[in-house]
């Protein structure tokens, strides 16, 4: 059934291939965030750019045209409040888009040559996140700048809490991109949900506007949670675990163990499929 | 070949019962129960059979060539046998470093320049980070691309890809080499290096698994050949024996379609290779269309034009007035080296004392090959006549005793 390695010297070329893998890994990476956003003249500054304006035409329409009050979002600024939420939530929208379709968009090479599937959907999601993440610290800065008062110094748990993120969307990824090689709609559907899924994660707005007999649902969209988390921690500088951080953490290791699992299964028989 | 004693460390490639299947997928249906089954970790219901029950072992320096017609699954065997594809059944271990020259630039990206790809590329062969930094040299000096090794790949002509691609294969000094009818990739001077290259792989004690179509490759390349007939393994044993057989199945299958077997053909160019002149002679003289008696000797004698004034071979065949072949023989099978007249310029002479051809026009075909006796140039036809009354029938007279 599968390929079995004997003998000592096969030991030592197993170790050899796990090294090179890693190496194989940080090559995809690079080819990832280079084919993005390299391409372009402008590169670098459309990662940035496309954010800042979807970030300032939100602030436009809901500070100047709905004027919602600043007691709405906890007294800080619109701009810091969504900013905050923002860019986590991009990173977490876009790492799925684009692992979901990572591995079929790869078949020529899961056609024609031996490699360890998972380092496409590893690479595809961490060179969005890093980015992200790049873009965030940027708007962090920016925001300071202009004299909001953000609490850099909980930045290392507030980067925890991304990293637990990265765990989770790396285990969505490996689900539904082993899923989108047998079933094509897949991506047709993870789109469509992430546009729900925007309005249903309190981003533009705080959690308290929800009434009270929805905020249960809201407690099932991990989003919304860590979102929650990453405003306590840089706006209000508080950070109170509970038992639902842990939870969250164990959530998230599982999302990425079942989904690990479950594309090493499918992973097999892509080249029958794809 | 070299001959050694084979001891179990030396096989570096065992198959066992190799079958591989692959779903049928004509609606979506099939195609969600086909994920709920590979989910569960069962078998998909509906399948074709591409390969059944292959098993064969491969030894230290002992090539094997895959024969078989278009789609009998000879790829799909080689892919398997290379880690790209997993068997459906069946078990395989691999000992040992295996290169793969299935698809020559399969790795490249077309954005990034040839020094990134093959960066990737030797990658995805497995090696180190450490290795690839020392062989990038090696790499760039074999693929001989110049400058554009630093361009993107989107502006390399075909030729340029695929020489890239065998520098990365060639440099990292596989134990196995696995290729797909690829003794010639690029123009004639990559081929070459190719041939040349191949030549010091087998000569180092390199085993080579590969599948062609030329008989002519199979049987000075390998020991022995396996023949895959619809996905089974028809016939596995000596190089000759299973090509002869397989060509006697094509012979008899394009006696049944009136269609031309596949045959290795020629490569023509100007720059390469060639036969300049060819002379059949009768009593030490040259003669247009000869006539010769039974028990004759005929002579042949030509010039080989070489573009590299290395030692060419020649490949002299004689064959009926229609085509059917009777005997061909090369000089680097039979070790013979050419006489260098000149610069560039070569000469062969062949005898066949005591013709025993039964009468009937025949055709001398003489073929230009390279030192290495691997790629086929041009040929030269030259027509004789066998005169004399017999009722035998056949086309020689063979040796025989009634009683």
């Amino acid at each position: 059934m599968s390929r079995v390695k004997s003998t000592k010297q096969s030991k030592i070329k197993q170790q050899v291939a796990h090294s090179s893998g890693f190496h194989l890994f940080v090559e995809f990476l690079k080819r990832e965030l280079k084919n993005r956003y390299l391409g372009s003249t402008a590169g670098v500054f459309w990662v940035f750019a496309h954010p800042v304006i979807i970030l300032l035409i939100y602030s436009f329409v809901f500070s100047v045209i709905f004027r919602i009050r600043s007691t709405d979002f906890g007294g800080v600024g619109f701009l810091p409040f969504v900013a905050v939420g923002l860019w986590p939530w991009l990173a977490f929208s876009e790492a799925l888009q684009r692992s979901v379709t990572s591995v079929e968009s790869s078949a020529s090479l899961i056609k024609k040559i031996k490699f360890p599937h998972e380092i496409l959907v590893f690479s595809s999601v961490i060179a969005v996140y890093l980015i992200h993440l790049l873009g965030l610290l940027l708007v962090f800065g920016a925001l300071t700048l202009m004299g909001h008062n953000l609490h850099l110094i909980m930045l290392p748990i507030f980067l925890l809490y991304f990293l637990l993120q990265m765990i989770m969307s790396i285990g969505i990824g490996f689900m539904f991109s082993s899923f989108q090689v047998f079933l094509k709609d897949v991506s047709q559907i993870v789109n469509s949900v992430m546009m729900f899924l925007f309005y249903l994660t309190p981003i533009l707005y705080s959690i308290t506007l929800v009434p009270e007999r929805y905020r249960d649902y809201y407690q099932i969209n991990p989003l919304a949670f860590l979102i929650g988390r990453y405003r306590e921690l840089m706006l209000a500088g508080e950070w109170n675990p509970q038992p639902m951080d842990l939870i969250a953490v164990i959530a998230s290791i599982l999302v990425f163990v079942i989904g690990y699992q479950l594309f090493k299964r499918c992973s097999r028989r892509f080249e029958e499929f794809i | 070949m070299v001959e050694k004693s084979v001891t179990p460390d030396d096989c570096l490639i065992e198959l066992d019962g190799i079958t591989k299947c692959y779903p049928k997928l004509r609606t979506s249906g099939d195609r969600v129960s086909a994920l709920w089954q590979v989910l569960r970790g069962k078998e998909v219901s509906r399948q074709h059979q591409i390969l059944s029950d292959v098993s064969f072992n491969l030894y230290r320096g002992e090539s094997l060539g895959i024969i078989g017609e278009n789609g009998a699954g000879k790829s799909t065997l080689l892919k398997i046998i290379a880690g790209v594809i997993n068997p459906t059944r069946g078990k395989i271990v691999v000992n040992g470093r295996m290169g793969a020259l299935l698809e020559l630039g399969a790795g490249f990206h077309e954005e990034h320049t040839g020094r990134e790809n093959i960066r990737i590329a030797a990658g995805l062969m497995g090696l180190s980070r450490e290795e690839i930094k020392a062989k990038t040299p090696q790499i760039i000096e074999f693929a001989d691309i110049g400058s554009y090794i630093d361009e993107p790949i989107k502006h390399y002509s075909s030729g340029m890809v695929v020489r890239l691609g065998f520098a990365v294969v060639s440099t990292m000094q596989p134990d196995i080499l696995i290729t797909d009818e690829v003794f010639a990739v690029g123009d004639e001077s990559f081929q070459k290096k190719c041939t040349a290259w191949l030549h010091d792989f087998r000569e180092r004690g390199g085993t080579l698994l590969f599948c062609s179509h030329s008989m002519f490759h199979v049987q000075k390349l390998c020991r022995h050949a396996c023949w895959i007939h619809h996905g089974k393994q028809h016939m596995y044993g000596d190089a000759f024996e299973v090509t002869q057989q397989y060509l006697a199945y094509h012979e008899k299958k394009a006696e049944q379609q009136k269609q031309p077997s596949e045959t290795n053909q020629p490569i023509e160019n100007a720059n390469e290779y060639r036969v300049e002149q060819l002379h059949l002679l009768q009593t030490g003289e040259i003669v247009i269309d000869p006539v010769y008696r039974l028990g004759e000797t005929l002579s042949i004698t030509g010039q080989v034009w070489s573009p590299d004034d290395r030692h060419p071979n020649v490949a002299v065949g004689l064959l009926r007035a229609d085509g059917t072949p009777v005997y061909g023989s090369t000089s680097e099978i039979a070790g013979y080296q050419l006489k260098r007249l000149d610069a560039q310029q070569y000469e062969f002479a062949i005898n066949f004392p005591d013709l025993v051809l039964l009468p009937g026009s025949y055709i001398v075909k003489a073929h230009a090959l390279d030192p290495e006796g691997m790629r086929l140039f041009d040929t030269v036809e030259a027509q004789f006549q066998i005169l004399g009354q017999t009722r035998e029938f056949g086309f020689c007279q063979l040796k025989h005793q009634w009683g």
